[in-house]
């Protein structure tokens, strides 16, 4: 393992960031570069994203690695207050599921 | 510009329902796209060919793309520079790929009409939330894929958006959830569906923010939203809730979303107001 962090564009990586099924791809994709690099930055600018993409995408990965680890590997970065709230709210409901 | 009313889709649907059993489906002078996109979903699922629509109402008709919906050749050829620049004519939702293009083609549209750059985002966000609901519900093998259409008017300040599907409507789809069935029981299930929380899906991680989204912030725009499943009706229009019971039923779930283009959407505000887990605050977490 590098420690690395690896710099992602969603809007450039993801060509569609609205259903669920997108949102499975690029948590998969996100997993296959964690085992190659230490942490992630996911730059959100010039992004338009749904409730279910995020959920699917952040929401499960973060039940999933839980909240300590999550926050330690993966930094966010552009985010709208719009996105922010929206995290806020499918990250909590997330990782409380998970604890 | 006057909301629509219950009493107009209900009666509109009756008027197809005439027309195709034989009779007249007579139109309203003023038409809208809910009025295309059920039209063209019940042609289409009794597979008419023969049309007949009278020459004041053809090119608007044409414009709106219902001859493209239901797959017969057009008798009226419409620019798309004349589409592109006022309505947004009938889509099939045919794939997933089609949600998000369909989506931005509307916002296309309809973000000069919002009131600012974060009510675009809202209207983004909710309706992408709606069209894969639609996507994912539609009776595609059936070939009767969701339809979608949109229309702003600028005078009006009112913009509407109208999606249809021939599903197994929204009861069906919550009663997969045994959790809900006692409510199903006693409760409108399209006001239910509304609720925060509500999925019929929650084993998959489905959370049904959808129609919650939808309703809250129609709400904050003090807009208008009808919502048929089967035989069931809820609409919230101007923050009054009202439901009842259609005694002829829509085959599948009808969801019309009605703006004030004035007035500005916020799903921040809305986001910040669903309850979040016990022990968590907003300021938790900075991103």
């Amino acid at each position: 393992m590098k420690t690395s962090i690896f710099k992602l564009s969603i809007s450039d990586t993801f060509k569609h960031t609205s259903t669920r099924a997108e949102g499975i791809q690029a948590r998969e994709k996100l997993i296959q570069l964690l085992k190659t690099h230490e942490k992630l930055a996911l730059d959100f600018a010039h992004t338009q994203i749904t409730v279910s993409f995020i959920d699917e995408c952040l929401g499960v990965l973060g039940e999933n690695m839980g909240r300590e680890i999550f926050t330690n590997k993966i930094t966010l970065e552009n985010i709208s207050p719009t996105l922010k709230s929206l995290l806020t709210h499918i990250m909590t409901r997330r990782f409380n599921d998970a604890a | 510009m006057q909301k629509t009313s219950v009493q107009d889709i209900t009666s509109w649907i009756e008027n197809i329902n005439n027309g195709l059993t034989g009779g007249t489906c007579y139109s309203p002078k003023f038409l809208k796209p809910y009025h295309f996109v059920t039209l063209a979903l019940e042609l289409k699922r009794y597979q008419e060919k023969d049309i007949q629509i009278p020459d004041a109402l053809a090119t608007y008709a044409a414009t709106m793309g219902l001859w493209d919906a239901i797959e017969l050749p057009s008798p009226i050829a419409i620019s798309k520079n004349k589409r592109a620049s006022n309505f947004f004519p009938m889509e099939p939702l045919k794939s997933l790929n089609t949600v998000q293009n369909s989506a931005e083609k509307i916002m296309g549209i309809l973000k000069t009409h919002c009131a600012n750059k974060e009510s675009a985002e809202s209207l983004s966000c909710m309706l992408l939330e709606l069209l894969e609901n639609c996507f994912a519900h539609a009776a595609i093998d059936q070939g009767l894929h969701g339809l979608v259409c949109a229309q702003p008017w600028a005078n009006g300040k009112l913009a509407q958006i109208a999606l249809v599907d021939s599903g197994i409507g929204i009861r069906n789809s919550l009663g997969e959830n045994p959790e809900l069935r006692s409510r199903l029981d006693g409760e409108n299930c399209c006001e239910l569906a509304t609720e925060y929380g509500i999925t019929g899906k929650p084993q998959k991680g489905h959370t049904g923010y959808g129609l919650t989204l939808a309703r809250d912030l129609i709400e904050q725009n003090n807009g208008n939203l009808i919502i048929i499943s089967k035989s069931e009706l809820f609409q919230s229009c101007e923050k009054k809730p009202h439901k009842q019971y259609c005694e002829l039923p829509w085959h599948g779930t009808l969801i019309l979303l009605e703006l004030n283009t004035d007035r500005a959407l916020d799903s921040a505000d809305v986001f910040n107001k669903w309850p979040l887990p016990k022990g968590y605050t907003n300021e938790d977490f900075d991103f």
